[in-house]
């Protein structure tokens, strides 16, 4: 079982950059992540693996930055089955993709608010 | 100061790259590679850092251009990647990149390090 969240990543950011680089990074994630995960929905209801893959990697990729650990996870495997082009797959875990994202996104506006 | 080049197609990457070397390097930024590829045939960069996964135009891709092109054949080149699996250190290593750095970032003496050997080397 991973765990769902590693606090590590927001004090690294803030380390780097302190709280207005963290703010920066939250609010990008929550304003990218739904037009990313739109392109995913769309992609795979039209059979494009290719697009779902690249949407899901650009989502692993900013998750993981910020520590959202379950969510880099279920993009990840998201990412080896569009990978695989294995569309029904990728199909069947959207659902477990938003809630990792809402779960991400309580998260992250917490932390941004002091909350981490 | 050193001028590096970064190619990152998020937002998000490019952001926390900048905060991390801002004051230590110049900075450039591009989203995408034949935007960067122009750009460094006008003014090439000291190092550049590229992201593997972009649209358009891969990581491969555009070093095989850079590779390709006389005035930047030398220009050191750092793999960025979210992929981290087994195996692609050595298999960015021999399709040319000087180095290979993932993402995310954790530590960033990791980052600094790779910079200054390869500026060391002189590309």
């Amino acid at each position: 079982m991973v765990p769902t969240f590693d606090p590590d990543a927001i004090a690294r950011i803030r380390k780097f950059g302190g709280d207005p680089l963290l703010h920066e990074m939250i609010d990008l994630l929550l304003a990218g992540a739904p037009p990313r995960l739109e392109t995913v929905r769309a992609a795979i209801a039209q059979g494009d693996a290719s697009t779902a893959r690249g949407a899901l990697h650009s989502l692993k990729s900013s998750s993981g930055q910020m520590g959202a650990v379950a969510l880099q996870a279920v993009c990840e495997r998201g990412e080896r089955l569009a990978a695989e082009g294995d569309v029904a797959a990728v199909a069947a875990m959207l659902p477990d993709l938003s809630d990792a994202f809402e779960a991400a996104a309580r998260w992250l506006r917490d932390a941004r608010n002091g909350g981490t | 100061m050193a001028r590096l080049a970064v190619v990152e197609d998020n937002p998000d990457n490019r952001l926390l790259l900048q905060a991390i070397l801002m004051g230590t390097f110049e900075v450039v930024e591009f989203d995408n590679g034949p935007d960067a590829l122009a750009a460094f045939a006008v003014a090439r960069p000291d190092l550049v850092l590229l992201d593997i996964s972009l649209p358009v135009m891969d990581g491969l891709e555009i070093l095989a251009r850079i590779r390709a092109d006389r005035t930047l054949a030398s220009l050191p080149v750092i793999a960025l990647t979210a992929h981290a699996m087994a195996g692609d250190r050595e298999k960015y290593l021999a399709a040319g990149f000087d180095d290979y750095v993932t993402k995310p970032i954790v530590d960033e003496h990791i980052l600094f390090k790779a910079i200054a050997r390869l500026l060391a080397a002189g590309g």
